[in-house]
């Protein structure tokens, strides 16, 4: 196919340009900043339409904006291009933004009818390759860095070569391809040493937890023994208390029993005590009453005694008998004193008279003179002496008393007659022979009159009192019914009665409070029941029990303690368990998706590497013939010193080691590069051979390679259509 | 009278994987919490029983310390019976670890307990390989009393549902399916599944809750608490759809529409058909959505359609390798995993799979 002419609309700088081509060579030379490239890409543009946005590709889609006209212009334009005999004429407008509101039209170029040979992918349709192979291959926009590619495909250099750049490609896909495998490898490693570390990990939580479990267990074994334990202990607590109990209960009894022996005791006394008083036990105001008797009895009979002492002084004086049966009047008394004073009287005469030595004088001397001469017998002379003397006053004696004796005879009458009044009268109360005179008589009388009379008078009252009281006495000792001994002893009886009270009440008091002390509540039978069943020994030997199990308690709680100490240690085990766990999950199904992505991966690099050898396959080697059918055609076969081998790597020869094409010189890379692209082109192209678009290919060859460059460029413009673009004169071809 | 049914709380039981540690715990927590509301909610509403048809633990995972939380929280709620069955997650009985029981916590065995409230009779036996013969034919539900059976399994295997009917069953309360369902028994009764009381992992999602039982209106309420975290999983059709700003505003209209909030947790799955040109950039997407909610996962079950016809002129590597991807006997699957993978690295671009 051939394009025939161009017309651009507006499309980068260009604007309203037209363009015819020659269908062999069609030399286009334009300064710099002309648009050469712009116009390679109108023309790429009118076959494929502006690139999409689309992943994976190589081309710039930002070549929408890129060539949107500078100026306001209508972004499109024409071309016109025969195939196989006929002239089509293909319309394009370009939308600014978007690529669904671009405008494509076909016309037969003679006709200008439109047609539908061949859709909006013209391109594709025509040469049978996708818009970027087809850039890559034959066209040329001039824009790619001849620095830096890599050196096995020179073709590269001008992105012309599909299969070159694809080599480029899959030296690219290869190392994404192994950097994305080493990448998951590392992944897949971390998962295993991460799933490792977890399994590590798991391994320790679960001893940790089989020991949570083991010490778990070890603790409710403790529990059960500190349980059974405490079962124990109660038991023993209940037999310790049983046993304190029955302790007690035995102090009880034995108080019990005390009490009751000492109520028996008690009772009896009260008893005893009782069967002295018939009737009644005297109370304290019977035994007040009694004591009142007794000790008026007692002051009674005190009084009484009194009064008879009182009257023993009188006793003998019978004259008081006397006065009681005939108490002398008064006249007679008088009477009687008129006689003694005339008595007295005569007395008293009497007295002034001689006075007779009293009798015992008499008899003394008598006896003195007895007695002295009884001793003159002996020869004592003091006692001669006083025989003497005593002889003499004897006589004395005996003289005055004859004197005496003779006065008183004279008074004696009168006085006789008056003494034998005062005699009879006195006889009458002394008795005879009594020596009391009248003035005793007045004088007892007074003394009856002041004492004897009131004493005895007091006495009888006293008596009658006396009476009385022991009348009152009896009908006490009746009321109470007394059976003792001391009836009639008041004293003792009133002290025994009072005793027999008091401790009659003492003992009932004490009777009380012993039945007090008598627990009603206590069963003497449940006691000697229990007692009898009692086998846990004293309570001493429970207690000692009691203390080895209360330390084995002790001991087992330490136990426990410890245990949930440890416990603790380990509580978080089966948490963490779970949690590892959980991690091995996520690190498996990651692992599982990393490994899933090598095996993808390493599919890919091994389809990739099959796609590459295939590709060199198809192509390579007619690249490589076409490569030395234009490589012989310009260098000439013998002078040839390089080769494209079969990775389309090519080599220079010297001194027969091969180089690599770095040392060609740029005029020859650039012949080199124009060979590949035609070797390309030749086999790529198998349908309709494509127009070659050159930019400026030979600005670095000299003009013998030049003339040998134009020479081939001007054979293969005879079946091939050429648009060579130059901004020189001098390379015009 | 009032009962509630719910099951298959399995607490401490594993999580849906990649929630980081602290996540984890604390959705462990909120399961625990879960309980706590249910027991919350009985004691609010004088509720007379609380019945748990198996799996309240999983046995090997629960920690002593959940355990005693969960008897503690029975404790303190006095007026309320627990009746607890074991289930398949259940073969030994946690509460054994713990020394002392709440009174108000009791259990079933391999043998028909029945546990009565006035009128009202609640069944429960534990099924095994040894007594599955048995226990049909031994269960005795008088006809004038509401009888509540408890059961743990599956009506399509394990439980005959069969044999079940004509036993005066008012209410057959079952464990072991996560999703609620209420359905007839026989013209006297219904059975009900009450799912779990949280979501533990994606395939969980939907409504959770538990049954309400009103003994005296014969009414059976599902109930749900609106304001607790949901694991969402929606799927989102990303056919046609080319950027990643398109893929995007279909998962935001998603999460729209079932209401999803920042404390719920999400997973995205991407399905339908995408070309090459598709710009599914999920790492993107995993991160917009894991600031905007509590956890987030994308899974890409999308297909990528590659046209042999695209590449049918591709004279390059990368048609070459499609060529070859193509014929070759990989499972379609593999087949878009590495095309993905080979696309990105003939572009030079981080291999993203």
């Amino acid at each position: 196919m051939k394009i025939l002419s161009c017309n651009i609309n507006g499309f980068g700088g260009l604007a309203d340009y037209s363009i015819d081509f020659n269908s062999g060579v069609s030399c286009i030379i334009e300064k710099n900043g002309f648009g050469k490239t712009t116009l390679a890409a109108f023309i790429k543009a009118m076959f494929f339409g502006m690139p999409t946005a689309r992943k994976n590709s190589s081309l710039d889609s930002s070549d929408r904006a890129k060539y949107n006209p500078w100026k306001a212009a209508s972004f499109g334009g024409q071309l016109v291009f025969s195939l196989k005999g006929k002239n089509y004429r293909i319309i394009r407008k370009f939308d600014s933004k978007s690529p669904t509101r671009d405008e494509f039209m076909l016309l037969d170029a003679d006709t200008g009818l439109e047609v539908s040979d061949f859709s909006e992918n013209i391109g594709e349709e025509i040469f049978g390759l996708n818009e970027e192979a087809f850039v890559k291959s034959t066209f040329s926009n001039g824009s790619v860095n001849l620095d830096g590619l890599p050196e096995n495909i020179r073709a590269k250099i001008s992105s012309t070569v599909n299969v070159a750049d694809d080599l480029d490609s899959f030296s690219v896909a290869e190392k994404n391809l192994k950097d994305a495998l080493k990448d998951r490898k590392k992944q897949t490693d971390l998962c295993k040493q991460n799933i490792q570390n977890a399994k590590t990990l798991s391994e320790r939580f679960k001893r940790e937890n089989d020991e949570y479990s083991r010490i778990n267990a070890q603790i409710s074994e403790l529990l059960n023994k500190l349980s059974s334990a405490e079962k124990e202990e109660q038991e023993i607590i209940k037999s310790y208390n049983a046993s304190a109990k029955l302790d007690a209960d035995f102090i009880k009894k034995k108080n019990y029993d005390e009490a009751n022996e000492k109520a028996i005791n008690l009772k009896e006394q009260i008893d005893s005590l009782s069967r002295k008083y018939t009737k009644e036990m005297p109370d304290n105001s019977f035994c007040d009453a009694l004591h009142r008797a007794v000790s008026d009895n007692e002051e009674i009979s005190i009084m009484l005694d009194s009064q008879r002492q009182n009257l023993q002084r009188f006793d003998g004086q019978r004259v008081f008998e006397k006065f009681e049966s005939d108490y002398p009047d008064k006249d007679r008394l008088k009477k009687m004193q008129v006689l003694e004073s005339e008595k007295q009287k005569s007395e008293i005469e009497a007295k002034n008279a001689v006075k007779a030595p009293p009798k015992f004088v008499i008899s003394l001397l008598s006896v003195l003179v007895a007695a002295g001469i009884a001793l003159c017998f002996v020869n004592v002379t003091i006692a001669a002496v006083i025989t003497s003397v005593c002889g003499i006053l004897l006589a004395v004696t005996i003289a005055l008393t004859v004197a005496a004796q003779k006065s008183r005879s004279k008074l004696s009458d009168k006085y006789n007659r008056a003494k034998s009044e005062l005699d009879a009268f006195i006889e009458k109360y002394y008795g005879k022979n009594s020596d009391a005179s009248l003035n005793k008589l007045c004088y007892d009388l007074e003394l009856y009159d002041d004492h004897f009379k009131p004493v005895k008078n007091k006495l009888c009252e006293l008596e009658a009192a006396l009476e009385e009281n022991l009348s009152s006495i009896a009908a006490l000792i009746g009321k109470i019914g007394y059976i003792g001994e001391n009836k009639d002893n008041f004293s003792t009886l009133d002290s025994e009665v009072r005793r027999d009270s008091e401790r009659f009440l003492q003992l009932k008091n004490e009777l009380n409070e012993c039945i007090l002390k008598i627990d009603q509540n206590f069963d003497a039978e449940a006691f000697e029941r229990l007692s009898s069943q009692n086998t846990d020994g004293s309570t001493e030997k429970i207690e000692q029990k009691l203390s080895l199990v209360r330390a084995k308690m002790s001991e087992i709680k330490n136990n426990i303690g410890d245990k949930k100490n440890a416990l603790f240690a380990v509580s978080q085990a089966q948490e963490n368990l779970n949690e590892q766990e959980q991690i091995i999950e996520n690190e498996s199904e990651n692992l599982a998706k990393y490994q899933d992505n090598i095996a993808t991966i390493s599919k890919t690099a091994e389809l990739l590497e099959t796609a590459k050898n295939e590709l060199f396959k198809k192509y390579a080697q007619s690249i490589i013939d076409a490569f030395d059918k234009y490589s012989n055609a310009f260098f000439g076969v013998e002078e040839k010193d390089f080769n494209i081998g079969t990775e389309l790597d090519i080599t220079i020869k010297r001194d027969g080691v091969a180089h690599k094409a770095s040392l060609f010189s740029e005029g020859q890379q650039s012949i080199i590069d124009v060979c590949l692209r035609l070797s390309l082109v030749d086999a790529m192209f198998e349908n309709e051979r494509p127009f070659l678009i050159l930019d400026d290919p030979f600005y670095s060859l000299d003009d013998d390679n030049f003339k040998k460059a134009a020479e081939l460029i001007r054979q293969i413009a005879k079946n091939t259509q050429v648009i060579y673009l130059t901004c020189s004169l001098s390379r015009q071809i | 009278m009032k009962f509630i049914h719910c099951a298959d709380l399995h607490l401490d039981s594993r999580l849906e994987t990649n929630l980081d540690s602290n996540k984890a715990k604390m959705r462990r927590k909120e399961l625990v919490a879960a309980f706590e509301n249910v027991v919350s909610f009985a004691v609010q509403n004088d509720v007379r029983a609380v019945i748990v048809a198996g799996d309240l633990f999983d046995h090997t995972k629960v920690t002593e310390k959940t355990v005693q939380t969960v008897a503690d929280i029975i404790e303190q709620a006095k007026n309320v019976d627990f009746l607890v069955l074991s289930g398949n997650h259940d073969n030994v009985n946690p509460f054994e670890k713990l020394k002392d029981l709440p009174s108000n916590l009791r259990f079933f065995s391999d043998k028909w307990v029945e546990y009565r409230y006035d009128n009202v009779s609640v069944f429960g036996v534990e099924q095994n390989k040894n007594n599955a013969n048995v226990i049909y034919s031994s269960l005795e539900a008088q006809e004038d009393r509401f009888n509540i059976a408890v059961m743990h399994g599956d009506v399509n295997s394990e439980i005959k549902l069969s044999l079940l009917k004509d036993k005066n069953i008012d209410y057959l309360a079952l464990g072991h399916i996560h999703y609620n369902s209420l359905q007839a028994l026989d013209a006297r009764g219904v059975y009900a599944y009450c799912g779990c009381l949280e979501s533990r992992g994606f395939d969980e999602s939907g409504e959770k809750g538990f049954y309400l039982i009103d003994t005296d209106k014969k009414e059976y309420r599902f109930v749900t608490d609106p304001d607790k975290r949901k694991m969402l999983r929606l799927e989102v059709d990303i056919s046609g759809l080319v950027t990643y700003s398109e893929i995007r505003s279909a998962v935001e209209n998603a999460l729209k529409n079932n209401n999803a909030r920042r404390c719920d947790m999400v997973k995205m799955v991407l399905t339908g058909d995408c070309t090459p040109d598709t710009n599914k950039d999920t790492a993107q997407f995993l991160t917009y959505l894991k600031n905007c909610f509590y956890f987030a996962k994308i899974e890409d079950k999308s297909k990528t359609k590659i046209n042999v016809e695209d590449y049918k002129n591709d004279v390059s590597l990368k048609g070459e390798f499609v060529r070859q991807l193509i014929s070759s006997d990989l499972s379609d699957e593999e087949k878009e995993k590495i095309f993905k993978c080979g696309i990105s690295a003939i572009a030079g671009e981080e291999i993203e799979l």
